[in-house]
């Protein structure tokens, strides 16, 4: 009777810490730490290039070709 | 018919008159149950024996007991080693002749299908008692013994060559259905007890224990496989010298088996066509009978007799088909022949180096069915396989148990209690994480963001109107585009009523597509979905500015129309899906250890093929 309290408390641990991480968003991409303004660089924009009206995204540059989708 | 219990005259009465016909000889006493005048009860009815025909078929003796039941009705009894049956006349219908029956052949008679046993030839060797008809000790006749498939009736042939063929059908009956009022005295048991037996070969004094049967007997001398049936014993082979058979319980260990208490009483080693080895103990209860220790490799195999025959021919099956005996379906697994290479102790039937017999083995783990077959008769057994620290143990061995080799056709598969919970329940939650992840892709979302925007708006960094975002953990960002070749990368800020960038995320999509070799393909997706944390509620606005090309660098991109829309109230399923795994991972890996083990079980009757 133990083994089977132990194992079920185990699973039911596993369980409860999907459905935590999945409501919560565990391990996504949070907020910045510093609100950056949008007249200024992003933190990963890199130089050059410079938009017409905003410079927040600058040079940062993406190349096609891999997909990222799914959750 | 009656011989009288003093002198053993034979007396029978026709119509008129008593003739006294001669004098016969007195039946030696053997190793049964029952013994003339016993009383008791037969199906709760009480009986009285009085009369006894005993005959032997070469490789050993049976008795005929005749009853006198209470109620004024009789029955006669067959009994061999020690196992009672009930007959009663049947019709024999139209039963092929004598010489057309072998062993395992399937017949009618009376209307019920059986399977032959057993053939050959009845000698009479006498009788005692009072018997509804005459006798003639010494004649011989054709017989064959019958099994119904089910184990639950049997029948014996009997061919005269005046009146054809006779039959007897009946059923085994079990201690609780023959009751005997007292037992058999002790100093009556065992035929051959008493006498001053000395080796034919070696002339050393041979040991004879008392209370049953014996027609082989070997010397532990000299090794000669002495045959006791007749008047004198008789050299019938002679043990290989200088062969270690490997044995591990001697001659006379006592084992506790089912309770009761046996004493090995034989040893036999056979080897196969292959040249494997098996061993084999007879053990002997006075009461309960005998039993078969089989051991292979260190398995070992508890074998009982059985009446239950298969329903087809095992001989000429492919591995794994399947066979009804008795109330179990076993799988075949193989058949062949072996040879007696060893034998020591004392045997109940006649017994010699050099022996061979056709063997099937079905299984159905941890239970094995056996059929041995010989030119003159089959017989089955089911044995049930066990643990070698259990069959030392019923032997009180203090030593430690020796390992096992290999896989055992009837060998079970061990599954531990923490295996099974953690399969049962990994099973289980299993199935509720899926469940969830499931629901997690029909979710609700709200869409608080949803617009489209053309190559002119997102090639350069452009500013959405302002949305309102409500409470909520995870925020995702879809994008979707019709893309023909192409791609779209997309970058994305959330800008606060202050002008303040507070969250990033980017996404991407490609598709491409074509049609090579007469066969279309297409690789990528026209959508994409990404995740990140949600900010507090407030009134925000999109920062946004995409790049593109069509799969070559350097190129520009096409300037499909992009689809942007942020949702909340999402649950993520990446999490669902790792729980549902790690839950799977204890059913899967407790299958996959069963897959192999049958696998390795059957690999030696199916090759590679581990199905």
């Amino acid at each position: 009777m133990l083994r089977w309290i132990v194992a079920i408390a185990f699973f039911i641990s596993v369980t409860g810490f999907a459905y935590l991480a999945s409501a919560q968003g565990w391990g996504l991409p949070g907020l910045l730490e510093k609100p950056v303004s949008i007249r200024q660089s992003s933190t990963k924009a890199g130089s050059g290039h410079r938009g017409p009206m905003f410079i927040y995204f600058g040079s940062r540059r993406h190349y096609g070709g891999g997909f990222r989708g799914g959750k | 018919m009656l011989v009288c219990d003093f002198c053993s005259t034979v007396v029978y009465w026709d119509d008129e008159t008593a003739l006294k016909t001669g004098m016969q000889s007195v039946l030696p006493e053997g190793d049964s149950r029952l013994y003339m005048h016993a009383t008791g009860k037969l199906a709760g009815k009480p009986y009285e024996v009085v009369g006894h025909l005993r005959y032997s078929h070469g490789a050993g003796t049976w008795d005929e007991w005749y009853l006198q039941i209470a109620d004024g009705s009789v029955a006669w009894l067959s009994e061999d080693e020690r196992e009672l049956s009930f007959e009663r006349a049947a019709s024999t219908g139209d039963v092929p002749p004598a010489g057309d029956l072998y062993p395992g052949l399937a017949i009618a008679v009376d209307g019920e299908a059986y399977t032959v046993r057993e053939v050959g030839e009845a000698l009479c060797e006498g009788g005692e008692g009072q018997l509804p008809f005459t006798i003639h000790p010494g004649e011989m006749y054709p017989y064959a013994d019958l099994a119904s498939s089910d184990g639950a009736r049997f029948a014996t042939l009997e061919y005269d060559e005046d009146e054809g063929a006779t039959c007897f059908a009946g059923q085994v009956l079990t201690h609780e259905q023959l009751s005997i009022d007292d037992e058999r005295p002790p100093s009556t048991a065992g035929g051959h007890e008493g006498q001053n037996i000395r080796c034919p070969n070696c002339d050393a004094p041979l040991e004879l224990v008392g209370g049953r049967d014996v027609e082989t007997l070997i010397c532990d001398y000299c090794g000669a496989q002495n045959d006791l049936t007749g008047a004198q014993a008789k050299v019938v082979g002679v043990n290989p010298k200088d062969l270690d058979p490997g044995f591990y319980f001697e001659i006379g260990r006592g084992g506790t088996f089912d309770g009761d208490v046996y004493e090995v009483c034989g040893r036999m080693m056979y080897e196969d066509d292959e040249g494997y080895v098996a061993r084999e103990y007879l053990l002997h209860n006075p009461d309960a009978g005998y039993l078969w220790l089989a051991e292979e490799n260190n398995h070992y195999i508890l074998n009982r007799p059985t009446q239950a025959a298969p329903n087809v021919n095992p001989f000429y099956l492919a591995p794994k088909q399947t066979v009804k005996a008795g109330d179990r379906t076993y799988k075949f697994y193989e058949s062949g022949s072996s040879r007696l290479v060893y034998v020591d102790g004392a045997l109940p039937w006649q017994a010699r180096s050099g022996d061979r017999n056709s063997y099937a083995d079905l299984v159905a783990p941890p239970y094995m069915y056996q059929v041995e077959q010989t030119d003159k008769e089959v017989e089955y057994f089911i044995g049930e396989y066990m643990k070698p620290e259990d069959v030392f143990a019923a032997f009180s061995w203090d030593e430690p148990v020796p390992g096992t080799y290999g896989v055992h056709p009837a060998q079970p598969f061990h599954r531990g209690p923490l295996a099974r919970t953690l399969m049962v329940l990994g099973a289980i939650f299993a199935l509720v994480n899926g469940l969830m992840l499931f629901a997690s892709f029909g979710s609700d979302q709200d869409v608080i963001f949803n617009k489209k925007y053309g190559p002119d708006a997102y090639l350069k960094e452009s500013l959405s109107e302002p949305f309102t975002i409500g409470e909520s953990n995870i925020m995702g960002l879809k994008i979707a585009a019709p893309l023909n070749n192409s791609w779209i990368a997309l970058q994305v800020a959330l800008v606060d009523s202050s002008d303040k960038v507070v969250q990033e995320m980017e996404s991407d999509i490609s598709y491409y597509h074509g049609v090579e070799g007469g066969e279309s393909w297409s690789e990528g997706s026209r959508s994409s979905s990404t995740y990140g944390k949600s900010p507090p509620p407030g009134t925000y606005r999109l920062l946004f500015k995409a790049s593109g090309g069509m799969g070559n660098r350097g190129t520009r991109a096409r300037g499909e129309n992009l689809q942007i829309a942020l949702v909340q109230g999402v649950m993520l399923s990446r999490y669902f899906l790792a729980a549902f795994i790690f839950s799977l991972l204890f059913p899967v890996f407790e299958f996959v250890r069963k897959r192999l083990f049958e696998a390795r079980r059957w690999a030696a009757v199916m090759g590679d093929d581990d199905d």
